[in-house]
């Protein structure tokens, strides 16, 4: 099955399910014009409320990862896998960075902690800055 | 739907038809027994008394579903079920209390069978006018006794009811000695029954038929304002 | 009518002087799986039975479907379109499952035979056994069948799942999301178990003492709140006042624990602006918005 979720972590489970479905094409699980189980289908298998589903299916839309065509259902849009692309840039980028890190002798989780700070960090800059002009 | 309401309300009253037919069955026995020996007036007594008992237990239960002590939680159990349907508490009220009027009715006629075909084998013979009119001013009478068990039913919970309801009774009795012998139920069924030659005591039976309804009407306002 | 299949105004209820609601404004949107949390003796069932109008409460207003519960008229046509689940799970003892089935049915002209010959079969429901030889899961699920197959637009169910086994409660969880997934229908449902409002709620309710402490869209709870750890250098201590939006402060060494329930940002700038500090922020989980109302309150 193409998604799970962690009902305990926290993270609201719309999000966790955009996730799965960026993850998916990143990885190339998804490609573009493949269609995704619809509202109810996942709503019931995932024992989730539709609606939750139909959030993320929504945002997925306007994030232009997703096309959904009434009636039919969900697919998955060129330009995501375009994106996909882009990730995959990324991917290096990453992967050097963590090499390096590494060899500062910083475990995993040291890695993932200091990530994550960076990234609070910028939202509240950026956040900051917006609300300057 | 109402149909329905009948069904449940036979479902809770057949074991409680079946006690008041053993009722009924015993005493007509116990007459039999006494046979020719006993006087007319010793059977219309006896009558009397299984009648009491009858209303007294056919009456029971409003519209609660289950005896207190079976529902695992609350006081009440299924009958929050009950009053979760889409029905008005007076239908609910009313159904229960009318079945269990019929089948008190049923009980009083198989009684009445008995006394004449006792009167058959040897009492003396009763005019069969005389056994009609004491049969109607049984039932007459008895169903103001039959609602005052509902009324006291719809406040009083199971533990409780069957005393409440004999000691209303004893009370309905107390007072009847100082009732007028025109509206004098007790009397109608008794010393002046039709069945001893008297005249029909249309008074008491119009004055029991009105105070069922006074009856019937208080355990409605009571019911309709109970919470459960 | 309104947005909402529910809507309560300053709901008072006191039973022998004991108040059981005090002001309670709940409000339910329609088409949502609304989870309505509280500890025991908080309030839920007193206003469940307010609702389905077994109870007259003492003051506020109760509307369901834009009509009030406290008439026993309105009440029921209000009952008409609701699927109820009591908090007993207690059925006529006389009768068997064929026979509760067949009762019921009588009374809702939407009776859904489908949904009836479906949960029958999902739920193994052995249809001449009498209810009192029913295990309490099966008498639970023979509730939601009864609820369910009335055709109703509101379910509303007092502990549904209440003494379930763990796949007992997945099927029927599952079958409430089936149920909410397939059309109009809103299911307002009481529970002690966060994480199974957790995963099918997406609005809740939490009341405490006969009042409701927090309500709202489950994914906006979830957004406004965040646990948000700082770590201080060693000379500097936690400042006196934070800025509005902190719920609940708990300091463990040089690690204060901040629970926010707004302004969350501002909260974490305040905190990076110390000398020294290491700024975290984590998600916040259901149960432990629940756990901090509760105990607070």
């Amino acid at each position: 099955m193409l998604f799970r979720v962690n009902q305990s972590s926290g993270i609201p489970l719309y999000l966790q399910l955009m996730e799965q479905v960026k993850h998916a094409v990143e990885t190339g699980a998804l490609r573009a014009g493949d269609q995704l189980p619809t509202i109810r289908k996942v709503a019931v298998d995932l024992v989730v409320n539709p609606n939750t589903v139909v959030r993320a299916y929504r945002e997925l839309e306007h994030e232009g990862v997703i096309e959904v065509k009434h009636g039919s259902g969900a697919f998955i849009r060129e330009t995501a896998v375009g994106r996909a692309s882009v990730m995959r840039k990324a991917q290096a980028v990453v992967q050097s960075a963590i090499e390096r890190l590494s060899s500062l002798d910083l475990s995993d989780e040291e890695i993932r902690r200091v990530f994550e700070n960076e990234l609070a960090q910028a939202r509240t800059e950026k956040q900051l800055g917006k609300a300057k002009t | 739907m109402w149909q329905m309401l009948i069904y449940k309300s036979w479902m809770e009253t057949r074991l409680k038809l079946l006690y008041a037919l053993l009722l009924i069955g015993g005493s007509s026995a116990l007459m039999f027994s006494v046979g020719a020996k006993a006087p007319r007036s010793q059977a219309v007594v006896t009558a009397q008394f299984v009648l009491l008992l009858l209303a007294g237990t056919l009456s029971g239960s409003g519209i609660k579903t289950q005896p207190a002590f079976t529902a695992t939680k609350g006081l009440h159990g299924s009958t929050y079920y009950t009053l979760s349907l889409p029905v008005a508490r007076l239908l609910l009220l009313a159904t229960r209390a009318t079945v269990g009027w019929l089948e008190l009715t049923f009980g009083l006629g198989l009684q009445m069978c008995g006394l004449w075909a006792l009167s058959r084998s040897g009492v003396g013979s009763i005019e069969p006018s005389g056994m009609l009119g004491h049969a109607a001013v049984m039932l007459a009478c008895g169903t103001w006794l039959y609602f005052t068990g509902v009324f006291m039913d719809t406040f009083l919970d199971e533990q409780w009811r069957n005393q409440g309801t004999l000691v209303m009774f004893a009370l309905l009795l107390w007072l009847s000695s100082h009732t007028p012998d025109a509206i004098n139920i007790f009397k109608a069924m008794n010393e002046a029954s039709p069945l001893l030659g008297h005249a029909m005591p249309w008074g008491a039976m119009a004055f029991s038929f009105g105070m069922a309804s006074v009856m019937f009407f208080a355990a409605w306002k009571v019911i309709e304002r109970r919470e459960y | 009518m309104s947005d909402f299949i529910i809507e309560t105004h300053q709901l008072t209820k006191s039973f022998k002087g004991q108040p059981a609601l005090r002001g309670l404004d709940l409000r339910v949107p329609a088409g949502s799986i609304f989870g309505f949390l509280g500890r025991n003796g908080a309030g839920k069932t007193t206003t469940i039975k307010t609702l389905m109008g077994l109870l007259q409460p003492d003051g506020g207003t109760a509307m369901v479907f834009g009509m009030p519960a406290t008439h026993e008229a309105s009440s029921i046509k209000i009952r008409q379109r609701i699927g109820f689940v009591t908090e007993d799970k207690e059925l006529y003892p006389y009768m068997t499952v064929e026979q509760i089935i067949r009762f019921t049915r009588a009374f809702y002209p939407k009776w859904r035979v489908d949904l009836e010959r479906r949960y029958l079969q999902l739920f193994e429901l052995p249809l001449k056994r009498k209810i009192p030889d029913l295990s309490k899961g099966m008498r639970s699920k023979l509730m939601l069948l009864l609820a369910i197959s009335r055709g109703a637009e509101l379910l509303i169910l007092d502990e549904p799942t209440d003494g379930l086994d763990p796949a007992a409660i997945e099927d029927v969880l599952r079958e409430l999301v089936r149920s909410a997934a397939s059309g109009d229908t809103t299911i307002f449902f009481s529970s002690h178990q966060l994480h199974e409002v957790e995963g099918i709620a997406d609005h809740i309710g939490i009341i405490d003492r006969g009042k409701m402490i927090v309500t709202g869209a489950l994914d906006d709870l979830k957004a406004q709140y965040q646990r948000i750890q700082v770590v201080l250098g060693d000379w500097v201590s936690p400042p006196e006042h934070w800025v509005d939006g902190v719920e609940h402060i708990r300091q463990e060494g040089r690690v204060t624990s901040i629970l926010a329930s707004r302004n969350v940002d501002a909260i974490v700038q305040q905190a990076q602006s110390l000398p020294g500090a290491t700024v975290e922020r984590f998600p916040v989980t259901l149960k432990e918005i629940f756990l901090e109302h509760v105990r607070s309150n």
